[in-house]
């Protein structure tokens, strides 16, 4: 992501504006790093860190309605830097799309989980594919906003969105599930 | 455009309704409107998405995590 219009103005981080972009944006964030770091510690880690970056040089990123995406740009980042981008994350890319079709039963059963299971489950899908399916579903991003954060092509993002849900499709309606217990109300 | 085609403009459209005026949807939403099994399909599909959505935005930070966010940044002003 181009971040040429970012100023070299000292950080003003007791700025209440500070506050207000943390508490604006650190619970969706938070859902992001979650999906991708798959435990809450890191999750936190990668928030903070995100945020402590954008103190330092993204606190005066000159279009407001690129703060955003900025951030979730540096979020997504910080996760690909903390960690070994391997063989197998290549190879996801030309693995078979699951079952299409919505049945029944997946519905049922996404309807009957818990936000805990549903968060199990998106956990389980390949990472190319969750990062983006984490941003429609979690931060209701349009598939512009999704090309943009992670910085693939329109085309990529459709591509990745329709089998990551064919993958969580196929997660629901596995036996015995991804631990989907029925009737659980949280 | 094929139903297959459709199906994938279609997964990136939003169960909020906020892509209605988007016209890279358009042709896959008309095709839908006069096909009865994509018309199925889709109406599935956005279900299904609603409801992923609707769970997933339960979740919540732990506490704490904004207060540390604020003293890290504090601590480096």
């Amino acid at each position: 992501m181009n971040t040429g219009n970012l100023r070299a103005d000292p950080p003003l981080l007791s700025d209440p504006v500070f506050g207000a972009l943390v508490e604006a944006h650190y619970g969706s964030m938070y859902g992001f790093a979650l999906s991708l770091a798959r435990n809450s510690a890191d999750a936190g880690d990668l928030v903070q860190q995100t945020f402590l970056i954008w103190a330092t040089k993204g606190h005066s990123l000159n279009d407001p309605t690129r703060v955003k995406s900025w951030l979730f740009t540096t979020l997504y980042r910080e996760f690909l830097r903390g960690r070994r981008r391997t063989a197998r994350v290549t190879s996801l890319e030309t693995l078979p799309d699951g079952e299409s079709e919505p049945a029944a039963v997946e519905v049922d059963r996404v309807a009957r989980c818990d936000a805990t299971t549903a968060l199990a489950a998106l956990q389980q899908v390949d990472e190319v594919f969750r990062a983006p399916l984490t941003l429609f579903y979690l931060d209701d991003m349009s598939y512009q906003e999704i090309a943009a954060v992670l910085e693939v092509p329109i085309g990529t993002v459709m591509s990745r969105l329709s089998r990551g849900k064919a993958q969580l499709r196929t997660i629901f309606a596995g036996a015995p599930g991804p631990s989907v217990p029925a009737g659980t109300p949280r | 455009m094929t139903n297959d085609e459709a199906k994938l403009i279609l997964g990136a459209y939003r169960p909020t309704g906020e892509d209605a005026g988007d016209a890279i949807f358009g042709e896959a939403t008309r095709r839908a409107q006069s096909d009865p099994q994509l018309a199925a399909w889709f109406a599935q599909s956005q279900g299904l998405d609603a409801l992923m959505r609707g769970k997933l935005r339960e979740l919540t930070p732990p506490p704490g995590l904004k207060e540390s966010i604020l003293a890290l940044a504090r601590s480096g002003d």
